[in-house]
């Protein structure tokens, strides 16, 4: 029973910080359109931010998690406008983008690693337990857990409640419509990219203060996202959720039933079997739509 | 002098790598990123074969080659179907898989212990023991591989190529199997790439999983990007360029633990700056000879 349990948060919480990094990669993929890696870089420093002003300037740890995701907004929105739209304006192709967003990347990656070397860094130094009743549980996972339920509800109701959240379906789902009805394209991709890299940077934050954060992380953590939104369903941010929960639960059993060293491969196998069967994924429809 | 041979022969290495991967991205313009995996398995088999059965480096090179192309199969096929933008994707999961094969089949591979004592190759009695000889021979492969290249640049095999790339109905509508050429190309560009793997494990006499990683492939892409995608000047162009200038590196007050970071980030800015404002590359493809037909 302990065990059960044991497994059962784990793979909450492996569910829940998944879940942040796929629906922050959702926003900026379903309705941007592009291929933006710049996330991956972002996350990576959102984690060193963190650390570093937690533990290197000895500032509060929830004072460094909220500057850390507000740089993480700062910086969304400044490779938007000066590495993305630059290159969508000019017309350049999907892959031009997506390969110049994997440079924005690789150099981004590279700072912190020149900075501070390539082995995790921890952003705090003890964490506080909790136990309740039959397991003992760190706090950080029972945050995360509720954190992810909270960012997955509000983001169902942004979506489908509110102007801007409509808008970003539109966009998504029929650029082109959504200009003739007078939506403003470049904003409201921004304005998506920016929420998106805001999410996955709590993600980054969880990871900062959990497992700790290396440079390698961010790229690891936006493959994961693709395999999650690719089996939840393209263009479906529920389908991306249920995605993130169905690989965490399968991390944690193929770590308990097989080795840890499988686990990795089986998520990396099922990302290549659902692109080469079944892109659709389980919820994503024939024609794209961007929707909640 | 042998740092400079050592430099030399990385750059050969390197050239095979980028030139033979121009073919994928650059003739038939399939977007994708895991030349690093066939390099690892060229490597893999070719030193396996050669520790195991005893065999003489070529044939085991070309056993190497077999199998890259071969294993390209199983991305190549299913890249057919794919749409463009998640060609990129799915190469990640393909090089990530061979990653963790050669980590977790430790019965064949060693795992991340690697496989090391490979001996130094041989030919006709004559053993390459001395960097200056293995340069020689990394040349003479160059040059193969240059020259295989450009025979397919400028035949008919490369014209289809290139329109599949330009427009793939066209091409279908002209009666040609526009999906056995992928796999073609597939497979020249893994075969070649295994010839390097081959190298790299006799030049080093030990190969593990971590040089054949998802960041050694986009750092083959760099090259072909800064170079000149669909140029083989090009991409030799780039290799020699992002292998030699991190070097130079070396030469500068720069403590060792910073090289690699440093790198990396020159690795990423060449591409960025590349893609932004100069997407054909330092050598582009040349126009004028696709004009002459």
């Amino acid at each position: 029973m302990d065990t059960f349990l044991d497994l059962l948060v784990g793979a909450l919480y492996l569910s829940a910080s998944y879940l942040l990094v796929t629906l922050g990669f959702a926003f900026i993929f379903y309705i941007g359109r592009v291929l933006d890696i710049c996330f991956a870089g972002i996350y990576v420093w959102t984690g060193y931010a963190v650390w570093f002003i937690a533990i290197n300037l000895g500032i509060a740890l929830w004072i460094a998690i909220i500057a850390a995701i507000v740089l993480s907004g700062l910086l969304a929105w400044l490779t938007q406008i000066a590495v993305v739209w630059p290159m969508r304006n000019r017309g350049a192709s999907s892959f031009v983008i997506l390969v110049c967003t994997l440079g924005v990347m690789i150099g981004m990656e590279a700072i912190p690693s020149i900075i501070w070397g390539g082995e995790p860094r921890l952003a705090r130094e003890t964490s506080r337990i909790f136990t309740m009743g039959w397991i003992t549980v760190p706090d950080i996972k029972i945050i995360a857990i509720v954190l992810a339920l909270l960012v997955f509800f509000s983001v169902r109701y942004f979506l489908a409640r509110t102007r801007t959240g409509m808008a970003m379906q539109a966009v998504g789902s029929n650029a082109e419509m959504a200009r003739v009805v007078g939506i403003d394209i470049k904003k409201t991709c921004i304005l998506a990219a920016v929420l998106g890299c805001v999410i996955g940077s709590v993600g980054a934050v969880i990871v900062s203060v959990d497992t700790g954060i290396s440079p390698m992380t961010g790229f690891e953590a936006i493959l994961i996202a693709f395999v999650c939104a690719i089996l939840g369903g393209f263009g479906s941010f529920s389908g991306a959720a249920i995605g993130a929960l169905i690989i965490g639960m399968v991390r944690v059993m193929s770590g308990w039933a097989l080795s840890t060293l499988w686990q990795e491969f089986l998520v990396f196998f099922i990302l290549f079997s659902l692109i080469a069967f079944r892109p659709r994924g389980i919820f994503g429809k024939k024609v794209w739509k961007a929707e909640v | 002098m042998e740092y400079g041979l050592h430099i030399l022969i990385m750059i050969g290495i390197y050239i095979i790598l980028a030139v033979s991967y121009n073919v994928l991205i650059g003739f038939i313009g399939i977007f994708a990123i895991c030349q690093a995996a066939f390099y690892g398995i060229g490597a893999y088999i070719s030193a396996l074969i050669l520790l195991h059965l005893g065999w003489n480096f070529i044939p085991a090179m070309f056993l190497g080659m077999l199998g890259a192309a071969v294993i390209s199969l199983s991305v190549g096929i299913p890249a057919l179907r794919i749409h463009w933008d998640y060609m990129a994707i799915f190469s990640f999961a393909f090089q990530m898989i061979i990653y963790h094969l050669l980590m977790n089949l430790v019965g064949i591979t060693r795992g991340p212990q690697g496989i090391a004592g490979i001996p130094k190759p041989e030919l006709i009695g004559f053993t390459f023991s001395s960097r200056f000889s293995f340069l020689i021979l990394t040349v003479v492969f160059v040059i193969l591989v240059l020259v295989i290249c450009r025979q397919i640049d400028r035949s008919p095999l490369g014209r289809v190529f290139r329109g599949i790339r330009e427009d793939e109905v066209a091409i279908k509508s002209l009666g040609k199997n526009t999906t056995l050429y992928k796999v073609i190309a597939f497979a020249i560009c893994g075969g070649l790439a295994a010839i390097s793997g081959s190298l790299i494990a006799h030049y080093i006499s030990y190969i593990s999983p971590s040089q054949f990683t998802l960041s050694e492939s986009l750092a083959i892409l760099c090259m072909v990007g800064l170079g000149g995608i669909g140029n083989i000047w090009g991409a030799l162009a780039g290799a020699v360029i992002l292998i030699g200038i991190p070097e130079l590196l070396r030469f500068l007050p720069i403590p060792s633990t910073m090289i690699g970071g440093i790198r990396q980030l020159i690795y990423g800015l060449a591409l960025v700056l590349m893609m932004m404002f100069r997407q054909q590359g330092i050598i582009p493809e040349r126009i004028g000879a696709r004009q002459k037909e």
